[in-house]
């Protein structure tokens, strides 16, 4: 019930800092809708419907309380991941698709769902090499190469 | 031309080897997607986007649409060996095809299935035939109004047949509409919530919201719930229905068609809500209500004709109006733009080879997945047997590939991983994703259908009352709002009425 609350009020408070911003754009009138017309007008709606779940929300609504509370060992593996996956976002460029892949996928076979390390090593060379062939040579897609050439 | 001279043209330009080539990968990738839980179509579509720039426009749309009701038959797989829906609107057919494997009719389940979802989308495929070329020429008189009133029947179809609060889908629809307004301003190009980044000067990318959402979000439930398929270890034979499912299916398969089809060309319904909807019937028309859920064969039918109807009928929308009803096609929405084609109503008369050659293609597509789905049965078996600790990496690694292929930049990455955990969060604390995608697509339309409509009126919102097909369906909009409150004291009227009724 808590998350719910916490949930509510930040929604609230986006929409509050929404308002404020699209404020500072050319907002017009009914006649001659401008910029920051339709901005304003949804940031208003949201902050109000937010805080109605707020308020909803600080009386125990059971319809809007309703929540999917996480294993705490889920919610480390859940974050974890997501850690991972932002870890190869900024290294991606810097060290090349060929390397920054494999260590995700090793990382992810290993720390997440552990498996034996000939699974994690195998894994990642075989993502490495299909990823290669279906998406650079069969798509063309553009990935990066790193200072070992791939 | 007419509606027979348009369908030959069409199978002529479907059955050519390079788009006959697309509509198989497409059913494949299908199918394949629909089986394997954690990745639905609309992840696989927006993953494959950047793949359409290389291909013709007819092929890449006609691939994308094979994915979508391709993993309507891949999905029931799923549901009836392993009791996970493989995607979101196979979940019906889990409550009897589940109970049909354990007693030994896997067979049968999976058989009706496939045989029932050719039927539906053979179904849908005439319907799109008939109704499309008229309904385009009906929408050629829509203006601003008409759109803006059918876009709010979308947002608040969404909003209201929400499954947990209405209230917090309504607070997710206004979200995404304006998450819409990122980027530059349509009409005066004016930057709104840029922060002068180049990333955000195009708006949110719609590819890396979706795989954030619906595919990242969807993995990180899956790894914290520690999810596990057993698939049940079952011989699987007599593929082929008997006499006596064919005379329990037909009706359900009807029915569901129908339904499906109709209810899929309302914005913001999909596919799901039609299965719910076509089982809810077949129980209440049912002679023994009481034995749905225990493993009937009408439980099965039904929902998997409907979903796949739906798939046809909601193409409808978007090739007429050029209206995106749904998730899915709002990814279709988007392999049109990079074709340089937009949908609408001149999309029959401007590019009759996309319309008919798509049309044809869905025909040819579901003889495609007949004629595999049976065979190749063994090999999703042995396919769901892959344990989702080894498939996970795969897919966050397909999906982490496609966004970054979209424009080579990084920091796509970065929004896709966002909305990964927002979407994980919103999914923890029962907030609906769907009205967040919907009303985020179809937001930047309303914005300039809205504006339009208050400069034609001088800003007047009479306009929308005013205009009569805007009218009308703005009084549809409002008896979706209204109806559901009105419904229980009506019903509870009706019974005290009859209860105090004189009899003899």
């Amino acid at each position: 019930m808590r998350a719910q609350r916490w949930a509510a009020a930040v929604l609230t408070v986006f929409g509050v800092v929404a308002v404020e911003q699209a404020w500072q754009l050319p907002v017009g009138s009914l006649t001659r809708p401008a910029a920051g017309f339709f901005p304003l007008c949804m940031a208003l709606g949201l902050t109000v419907a937010a805080a109605v779940v707020w308020l909803h929300a600080l009386r125990g609504d059971p319809d809007v309380v309703a929540a999917e509370a996480p294993t705490r060992g889920g919610l480390a593996r859940a974050a974890a991941t997501l850690a991972t996956l932002l870890a190869y976002a900024f290294v991606l460029e810097p060290l090349g698709f060929g390397v920054a892949t494999f260590a995700l996928v090793v990382v992810l076979l290993r720390a997440i769902e552990p498996q034996r390390w000939a699974v994690a090593l195998g894994g990642g060379a075989a993502a490495v090499l299909v990823c290669h062939v279906v998406f650079r040579l069969w798509l063309g897609v553009r990935l990066p190469v790193g200072p070992w050439g791939f | 031309m007419s509606v027979l001279e348009s369908i030959t043209f069409g199978f002529g330009v479907a059955l050519q080897p390079g788009n006959l080539f697309a509509c198989f990968v497409g059913v494949f990738v299908g199918t394949l997607i629909g089986v394997l839980p954690g990745i639905g179509p609309v992840a696989t579509m927006s993953l494959l986007l950047p793949v359409t720039f290389a291909m013709s426009p007819t092929a890449a749309i006609i691939m994308m649409a094979g994915i979508y009701y391709g993993a309507m038959y891949g999905g029931s797989t799923t549901s009836i060996l392993v009791n996970i829906p493989g995607e979101a609107a196979s979940v019906v057919t889990c409550l009897d095809g589940y109970r049909m494997a354990r007693q030994g009719r896997a067979g049968a389940a999976l058989g009706i299935c496939a045989f029932g979802s050719f039927i539906a989308g053979s179904v849908s495929v005439l319907g799109i035939m008939l109704l499309a070329p008229p309904l385009a020429r009906i929408a050629l008189g829509f203006g601003p109004p008409e759109i803006f009133a059918l876009l709010l029947i979308g947002f608040t179809m969404v909003t209201w047949l929400a499954s947990g609060s209405r209230l917090k889908a309504a607070a997710m629809a206004l979200l995404g509409l304006f998450l819409g307004t990122v980027g530059l301003d349509p009409i005066t190009a004016t930057p709104r919530f840029t922060f002068d980044t180049i990333t955000l000067s195009d708006g949110i990318g719609l590819v890396p919201m979706i795989m954030g959402v619906f595919g990242v979000a969807e993995v990180l439930l899956n790894i914290e719930a520690g999810i596990k398929q057993e698939v049940f270890r079952t011989r699987i034979r007599g593929l082929l229905p008997t006499r006596q499912d064919w005379k329990d299916s037909a009706f359900p398969i009807a029915r569901g068609s129908v339904l499906g089809f109709f209810l899929g060309i309302l914005p913001g319904i999909g596919a799901i809500i039609p299965t719910f909807i076509a089982y809810a019937v077949e129980k209440r028309l049912s002679r023994h209500p009481e034995r749905f859920g225990t493993g009937v064969i009408e439980g099965v039918a039904a929902p998997e004709a409907a979903n796949n109807a739906a798939t046809g009928g909601s193409m409808i929308p978007l090739l007429t109006l050029g209206i995106a009803p749904n998730v899915v096609m709002a990814v279709l929405l988007g392999a049109f733009l990079i074709q340089g084609v937009q949908p609408g109503p001149l999309l029959i008369t401007e590019h009759p080879q996309i319309f008919w050659g798509v049309v044809a293609s869905m025909y040819v597509g579901n003889v495609m997945l007949l004629v595999l789905n049976l065979p190749l049965i063994g090999l999703w078996v042995q396919l769901l047997r892959v344990p989702y600790a080894i498939l996970f990496p795969l897919i966050l690694l397909f999906s982490v590939i496609g966004v970054y292929g979209v424009a080579s930049n990084m920091w796509d990455l970065v929004v896709m991983l966002v909305f990964g955990a927002v979407g994980y969060a919103m999914r923890k604390l029962a907030y609906e994703p769907a009205p967040l995608v919907l009303a985020f697509v179809l937001g930047r339309l309303a914005e300039e259908s809205i504006r339009q409509s208050l400069l034609m009126s001088r800003g007047s919102l009479a306009i929308l009352v005013e205009r009569p097909i805007a009218g009308v369906l703005l009084a549809v909009a409002a008896l979706i709002i209204v109806l559901p409150a009105v419904a229980g004291p009506l019903k509870s009227a009706l019974a005290a009425l009859t209860r105090s009724a004189p009899t003899g």
